[in-house]
This record gives structure tokens, sequence and C-alpha cells, in this order.
């Protein structure tokens, strides 16, 4: 990295830092509450952008983890478990059913996957709703203890703000990090041409496998920071459809790119409450706005993005194929015989 | 006993089959999975009995040619706005794309009609034929002889006519059919509205068995699509068979082992087939697929 | 830093101006008043009502409004509470949504500034916003059955229906003493409220010596019910009790009949309401159920209130505007005995309400915010609920 780079780095976090310190003061409770929804969601997306953008696979049990996590943590605090350790075990349970479904799902492909995971995520949630002892069943789990170490507890909206802000700043750094390093370089070639990457030496099974663990461990995070925030869960909220909200914020923002996730969850998470004045038809408008998504702007928003400074791309690397890209879904696929 | 319970599961069944027929067609031709063929059976099930029977009173034969020409239409409709632009993007994109329609018309459906669930009697009523101790209604026969009607149909339609060849080889190599002379583009608009078509079917069959409302897609377009894992991905006979178990399964399931855990079972089972035998009963072992 | 590339640096900053100025705009309004803090006369009163106003249930959210914009158009036609018209402020919750609820009430608390809230109205959605009114101190009324609703040692919190603790002990209590069923199967949707209702009628049941000799459940789509009635059957039972919704309601009594099941089918309240009647048509018949409403009540009140309501809406009221509507008029009541128009006051209003006379019944507050302690034992008589019993909380 020049120092060029390393001076507009610091800058741009001494900024971020500075606007993160001057938030909580400047939004009402009601909006600050909308943003710390808004951060579980990006923690959530960037870790689905993991297997689903960097790996090309489609995992459709996103939410399984993020309840995985949040059972996890709440089960355990509520029958007295030091809090931190509370906390680790969430997560750690996560990242273990990441791995536990990452063996298996090591033979399966594109729709056959996406399947399998939401069968997951399906026996997941019934497991939540049904487990009644343990997860407290339908009603779900109340006064779920709001994480904090000895003395210092979290008993507002500011603090889980912070709270919140640290995880999602290392998760986002965490995917920056891993796009720039040849593992993310081979992840990406896992992605684009399976074939190819395993001929050129790429160890397929073991980055598939990596990749889930951290989407899992990711999911599991942000289940374990949702629950502290709001202090109730119920298996309404891991509900295999809420996983769709988390496709949509990694395609619509485009795979792969960080920045564009990030975005995207945001404003899902923004725009409802926003748009809260078109009431009955917001579903349905959300809905069409993915499918005009999809067909106008398959590479999302990053996508978009590219293309508006194509020009500039094309100069600085003048031998690159035409309309190649890092936020491209992957290969196009061939109809089979009927 | 039994004999009741074998046939509300085969019932069920091919309830699930018909829809699998439809998106086993789309898979078939162009490669998608259709995540919203749930959701087209609901809208034609809406259109049949919102509008067309109990706004309008048309008889039940000229109800169903009509909700079969809407839903035609409908499908050249998402052959042009969700299926060409996404042609040449891979599943992710399709599947994202699906389950934004099946969103969108799951809601708009409670705009346009209400949220309240809408019954009717069909042709048959509450009509049921006595196979011994067996209470079988006959709605239910009906939507098994069509079920396979429609299969034997729909294999014949690939195999021996001449529309059907065109399909196939759309569907082998687009690019190829399209130098042979083959208009793929209406070729696939063809495919889309005969599969709205199948839904089109299923909606008028299912609306007297369920009740009609805007989420009665959702569980079982998921079934169906389990059906078909089961049977063999994009295997017309083995979408169909695959139903039929699943349904049969559901049924003894809940009988004899648990009803509070049965959705468990059967996405266990799901993924059982999908981690052991991922052809399925009926399919080829996959090669390596894009 | 490819994230931080002019492009897509621009766009996320962009996006964030945006989102800031949206919020700080309104932040001012937002802070400063504590959510309830009072407020000048000749000013609007601020209510917010928490509803499903899409999703699954819009169809009760529409019941709801159809309810309270009636009693608060009356309100306010005759000069609103003490020379104050009521301003209501309505956010969806989307049903049994723990996020969207939890967004609404704050919302409506911190934003709208509001002195008190009807709904949420699902369990889901209310265990988690309860803390909420308590931190905010803004009262909540709810027609919520789930007995963990008031189980919390929340006074903000006051339940306008029966709680299914005691509703459900009731039903017991008839389908046993009166009807004398002895061998008992029970069935129930997998939801916060039929979890919650199945566990006091086994609590019930067990104190009275009966164990069930089945039990099963279903889903919300859960469409064959064919199993479970065989199962039914087999084991002999000479009645079920169900406590479910509308559609699979239905589903279950069409099938019965078809399958020709001798059985009683005794349940929660939807076996008594339009929905249910509509949907399983003949079937309904003989179908007992555990109310609060139904429009052939012969008490003097609801006959007035039907045709009120339909005077006003074209169509029979039913238990969800009936409840809400009575809710909207015992909030107008206490706020009109506050002492101030500020939280607390009305929290303290509410909790001197005694034997207030709504269209549904008569409310009185006890000690875990429960105010209804009545309710109606029906049974489907040519395809209408008549009233068989009226039974209350001793």
């Amino acid at each position: 990295m020049g120092t060029k780079r390393v001076r507009f780095v610091a800058i741009a976090l001494a900024i971020l830092s500075v606007a993160a310190m001057l938030i909580p003061n400047v939004l009402g409770v009601y909006y600050l509450h909308v943003v710390n929804v808004a951060l579980v969601n990006v923690i959530l997306a960037v870790g689905l952008n993991f297997i689903l953008g960097f790996g090309g696979q489609i995992s459709l049990a996103q939410a399984a983890f993020f309840g995985l996590g949040a059972y996890g943590y709440s089960i355990l605090a509520l029958r007295g478990v030091p809090l931190p350790v509370a906390a680790v075990a969430g997560v750690l349970l996560a990242g273990g059913a990441g791995l536990a479904l990452g063996w298996p799902a090591l033979k399966l492909k594109g729709h056959y996957l996406a399947l399998a995971t939401l069968g997951f995520g399906i026996i997941m949630q019934q497991l939540m709703i049904n487990l009644g002892g343990l997860t407290g069943g339908a009603n779900g789990l109340s006064a779920i203890p709001r994480f904090g170490l000895g003395p210092l507890t979290l008993d507002s909206e500011p603090h889980i703000f912070y709270l919140e802000l640290i995880f999602a700043a290392l998760v986002v750094a965490l995917s920056v990090l891993f796009d720039r390093s040849p593992l993310g370089m081979r992840a990406r070639a896992l992605r684009d041409d399976e074939t190819a990457a395993e001929v050129s030496g790429v160890n397929i099974r073991n980055i598939k496998v990596m990749l889930f663990v951290i989407s899992a461990t990711c999911g599991g995070l942000a289940g374990v920071l949702y629950s502290t925030m709001l202090g109730y869960i119920s298996p309404d909220v891991f509900a295999w459809s809420t996983t769709f909200n988390y496709l949509v914020m990694v395609v619509i923002g485009g795979l792969g790119s960080t920045g564009g996730v990030v975005t995207m969850a945001f404003l899902l998470t923004l725009i409802p409450e926003w748009l809260r004045f078109l009431k009955d038809s917001y579903m349905a408008v959300f809905g069409l706005v993915v499918i005009v998504m999809m067909a106008a702007a398959p590479g999302g928003l990053a996508g978009l993005a590219r293309a508006a400074t194509a020009h500039r791309t094309r100069q600085r690397f003048p031998l690159s194929r035409k309309g190649a890209g890092k936020f491209e879904l992957g290969k196009p696929r061939e109809g089979k015989v009927g | 006993m039994l004999i009741q319970l074998g046939f509300s599961g085969l019932a069920m069944g091919a309830i699930y089959g018909l829809v699998a027929l439809g998106f086993t067609l789309i898979w078939n031709a162009v490669g998608i999975v259709n995540f919203a063929q749930g959701e087209l059976v609901m809208l034609a099930a809406f259109v049949s009995v919102a509008s067309l029977s109990q706004a309008l009173h048309l008889p039940w034969a000229v109800n169903l040619v009509l909700t079969v020409v809407f839903m035609a239409v409908f499908g050249l409709f998402m052959a042009r706005g969700i299926y060409h632009p996404l042609r040449n993007a891979p599943q992710l994109g399709a599947i994202v794309a699906t389950l934004g329609l099946s969103i969108f018309l799951k809601n708009s459906a409670v705009l346009v009609w209400g949220p309240d669930p809408l019954i009717d009697s069909g042709p048959f009523g509450n009509a049921t034929v006595s196979l011994g101790p067996a209470k079988i209604y006959g709605q239910h026969v009906l939507i098994l002889v069509t079920m396979v009607v429609l299969m034997v149909l729909q294999v014949a339609m690939f195999r021996g006519t001449a529309i059907g060849k065109a399909m196939r080889a759309t569907a082998q190599d687009r690019e190829v059919a399209r130098l042979m002379g083959i208009n793929t583009d209406r070729v696939i608009a063809l495919i889309f509205a005969y599969a709205c078509m199948l839904a089109g079917v299923a909606g008028v069959l299912v609306a007297p068995v369920f009740y009609v409302s805007a989420d009665m897609g959702g569980m079982v377009a998921l079934k169906a699509f389990a059906s078909s894992i089961v049977g063999g991905f994009g295997h017309v006979p083995g979408a169909v068979i695959g139903g039929l178990i699943l349904g049969l399964m559901d049924a003894f399931g809940s009988y004899f082992l648990s009803s509070q855990y049965i959705d468990v079972i059967s996405f266990g089972l799901l993924i059982a087939f999908l981690i052991f035998r991922p052809q399925g009963l009926f399919g080829e072992p996959e090669m390596e697929r894009p | 830093m490819k994230w931080l590339r002019p492009s897509a640096l621009a766009l996320f900053s962009l996006i964030a101006a945006l989102a800031l100025a949206a919020c700080s705009g309104t932040a001012a309004t937002g802070t400063g008043a504590q959510g309830g803090g009072a407020q000048k006369s000749g000013e609007p009163i601020n209510i917010g009502v928490s509803a499903p106003l899409t999703g699954q249930f819009a169809e009760d959210g529409g019941y709801m409004k159809n309810g309270i914009n009636l009693a608060v158009k009356d309100i306010n036609d005759k000069g609103g509470i003490n020379g104050r018209p009521i301003q209501l402020f309505w956010e969806d919750d989307q049903g049994p949504n723990p996020t969207a609820a939890s967004n609404a009430v704050t919302k409506l608390i911190t934003q709208n500034n509001v002195v008190a809230v009807i709904g949420p109205h699902f369990s889901p959605a209310m265990l988690p916003t309860e803390p909420i009114f308590q931190k905010y101190s803004v009262p909540a009324l709810t027609g919520a059955t789930g007995p963990p609703i008031t189980a919390q040692n929340n006074p903000w919190i006051f339940r306008i229906r029966l709680n299914d603790e005691v509703g459900a002990r009731l039903l017991v209590k008839y389908a046993v003493e009166t009807l004398g069923l002895k061998k008992i199967g029970l069935d129930y949707v997998n939801t916060a409220f039929g979890q919650g209702g199945i566990e006091v009628v086994k609590d019930e049941l067990s104190k009275r010596g009966i164990t069930p000799v089945d039990i099963e459940t279903h889903q919300d789509d859960t469409k064959d019910f064919t199993p479970q009635i065989l199962n039914f059957q087999q084991k002999g039972v000479d009645g079920i009790i169900v406590w479910t919704d509308d559609q699979p309601g239905g589903l279950l009594a069409k099938q019965m009949a078809t399958l020709g099941a001798k059985f009683k089918l005794v349940g929660s309240t939807t076996f008594s309401q339009p929905p249910f009647l509509k949907l399983a048509g003949d079937a309904a018949n003989g179908a007992i159920s555990i109310s609060d409403f139904i429009p052939d009540n012969p008490d003097q009140h609801v006959q007035d209130w039907m045709k009120k309501f339909s005077a006003v809406y074209n169509t029979q009221p039913e238990l969800y505007a009936s409840a809400y509507y009575d809710a909207a008029n015992i909030l107008a009541e206490a706020i009109k005995k506050a002492s101030k128009v500020d939280g607390p006051s009305i929290q303290k209003a509410l909790q001197g309400i005694q034997n207030f006379q709504g269209v549904m019944t008569q409310y009185s507050w006890s000690s875990n915010g429960d105010m209804v302690h009545s309710g109606l034992i029906t049974e489907v008589k040519n395809g209408k609920p008549v009233v068989v019993q009226v039974v209350k909380e001793k």
C-alpha cells in the first residue's frame, strides 16, 4: 500500500469515527433503533456474501444461523451462564452448524444446494417452534439479559449502537481484506468456474467449507447482537422467508462487493421505515422492484457503479475483457433436455 | 382406515405433482427454478373463483377455459419480462427474480381481491365416492385423473410433436437451435405460457379443496420442489411420482409418527435424498452442472 | 481498497447524507418530549395504534381499523375529550413480527409522542414491546389473549379481551361438566396462540384427573386433517378441544363431516366467528366455542352495537372491530378521568376502571392488567352461533 492510500484510509477512518460518535446524538431514539437493526442486517448480509458472493454457492440457510446464534446466547444467558460465555457459545454454535452443513453440501451445486439449505432452514425453525421446554416455543424468549462485561452493561440504544458498530466494522474489514487476499482470489475462481479452479490447484473443498463456516459465524454473531438489542426472540424472526431479504441485499448489492452489500443492507432496513406511507402496498412494490432490479441490473448496485466508472477502468486495464467483472453472478447455465 | 389415509395422501400428492409438472417444464426448457410456481397457482385460483365464479357466475367449464387463457397470456408476459432479461444470467439471478415475483403476486392478490379467504364448491360440491369404508371426494378423483392425463400429454408432447422437439433443441443449445432456424424466443414464450396454463388448471382444480387465499401457494410449492428432487429433478413422470410419494408420506407420517414433527421429517427426507441420491429415483446422475 | 473507490464511496456518502438528513429533520421533534409528555389543552391528543396493516393478518388489521375509527369519530364529533380531539397515528406491525412491532411502537412513542397505544395484537409483537412501554411510561391496550402477556409484572399493559388462561379453563369446565366428555383429544395450531392455549387446557384437564388420549398439531397452512381425524377416531375420543385459527378450523370441521366423525368439536374463539362459519358451511353445526362476541348475543348492548355498526359500514361487526371499538372507548374514558393528559396519569385512570360497559362486555381492571373476566360459551345451530352459557371467572 502506497503512502497515498494509507493517508486516504486514515482520513476515511477518522471521518467515520467522528460520524460514529455524533450519530447517537443527532438521531432520535427511533431512528437510532432502526440504525441498530440495520447494523445487525449488515453483519448478516456481509456474512452471507462470503459463501454467496465470494464463493458463488447458493445458501438459503442464513436465517437458520441467525437463529442458532440468537437462541444459543439467549438460552444460556437466561439460565445464568456468564454473558460473555453465552455470547461466544452462541456464535460457536452457529459456526459449528456451518461446519456440519458445509461438509455434506460439498457435492451439491446450484439449485440442489439451494433446496438443501432451505430444508435445513425449515427444519431449524420447526425445532425452534416445537422444542418448547428449551426454546420457549412459539412464544419465544423474553427478558433476555443485555450483553455486558462485569459492571459495564448496555442499557440504551447508543450503547448498543457502539457495540454493534464495532462488530459490524470488524466483519466489513474482514470482508474487504478477504476480497483482496489471495484466498479471496481463489474463492472467486471457485465461483466463476469450479472445474477450472480445481484443475489449477485450488482446494475447492476446503474453501467451500471455510466460506460456509464464516457465513454461519457471522450469522451467529448477528443473532447474539439481535437478542441483546431487542431482549426478545421468537421463531418468527428466523423464518426461512427472512433469508430472502439477505439474499436480496447480497445479490442486488452486488455479489462479492462489500460496499454494495453494506449499502443494500442499510437501504433495505431504512426504506421500509421511510415508505411506511405506502402501507398496504409496500411488500408488493418490494417484490416488483426486486424483479426489475434483477432484470435491469444483474450485477447489482456494485455492477452499476462499476459500469459508471468503466471508462476509467478501461483506461487503467486496457487489456481486460469487456464486460468481465467481479460482480457478476458467475457462469451462465444452459437448459436441459426435456 | 388405511385406504382413507392412502387416498387423502394421494390426493395431496396429486396436487404437489400437478404443481411440479409446471416448473419441471420450465426447468427442462430454460434451466430456471421457478420459485413463483405456487403463486401462479394462487393467481389462477383467485382469477377463477373471485372474478369468474363469484363476480360473473360463469359455468365451470367456461371458467376453466378462461382461466387457462388468462394464465397463458400471463405466461407470455413472464417470458418477456422475467426470463428474457435473465436468459444469460445463472441460477442465482433467476432464483431471486422468481422469489421477487412470488412476493409481488402474493401481496398484489391481497390488494386486488382483499385478505379474506374464498370458498368455492367446484363442480362436485362435497360429493364423495365410497370405496369400502373410505370416502373420497369427487374433486380429489378429478385432480388425480387430470394429473395423469397432463403428465402423459407432457411426455408425449416433448417426444412426439414438432414443437416439442423444437423445445428440446432450444433447451439443449439455444444458439445452435437458432442457427438451425428455430425461433427460440417464440418457443420459450410458448413454454412459459404452457407452464402457466398448467398452473391455471391446478388453481381451478385445487380451489374447492383448500380455500383460496394469498398464502396458499407457499408450502405447496415447497413440497412440489421436494417432490421433484425425490422423483428426479427434470423428470416429468418422476415429479408426479415424487409428489404422490411425498403426499403419502405426509399422510402416513402424520398418522403413525407425529403430526407435530411432520415437516421436519419431510424436509429431513429431502435433505437425505439430496445428499445420498441427488438424482432422485428416476433421474440420471448428474455430471458437472454449470 | 475497492470499497473506498470513488464511485462506491460517493454512493455510500450520498445515501448516508440522505439518511441523516431525513432523520435529523424529524429528530428535533423526537427528542425533548419523553413519549407521553403532557400536552397543552385544545391541542389534539395523540394516540397510537399498532396493527397488522399488511401481511398475512391484514384482514384482522382492517377490522381493527373499522372499530377504532368509528369510536374516535364518534368521540371527536362530540367535541373530543375535554374539548380536545383525538388524533390517531397508525403504524404497521405486520402481525406476529417482533422486529416490525418494536419499530412501530418505538416510532409511535418517540416520534409521534403518543400518550397511549392501542395494540399490538399478537403475542410475539406484545412481548418484545412490553419493556418499551414500561421504559417510556406509556400505557398499552391489547386484545391479544396469550397468557404470558399479563404475566410479565408490567403495570403498563392492559388487556381488553378474555385471557386464554381463564377462557381455556372455562371451556374445559364446560366440556367436562356440562358435555360430560371423558375421552378427550387435543389439537392445536403450532403458534404462540395455539401453544399457549393448549398448555392451559392440558393443565386444567390434569387438575380434573383427565389425560388427553391423543394430542395433534397443525400449522396455519395445513390442508389435510385426515390423519389427525383418523387418529382421534381410532383412539375413540368422544370430543376434541381445538385451539386454532379460522382456516384450519374450517377445514378441520369440513373434513370431520366428510369422514363421518362423531365426536364433539370444542374450541377457541374462532369456532364462533364469521370466517369459520363461512368456510365450514354446514359442517360448522354443533361446534362449541369460548367466545367474546357473537352477533346473536341477545344482550341489548350487543344488539345496539350491531345496528350502529351496520348503519356506518353496511356489514355486521365481528370480534376485532368490537373489541377495539371498546378499547378506544375505554382509553377515552380513562383520558377523560385522568388528572393530566400524559402516560402515567392515564395509566392510573385505567387502573381505576371498574364495570365500564362496552359493546362486548363489562371491563374491570384487575391487578395483572386483565380487564375482562367473563365470556360466552356458544354452539353453532343452523349455521349461526348461539349463546349457550355465560361463564364468569371466579
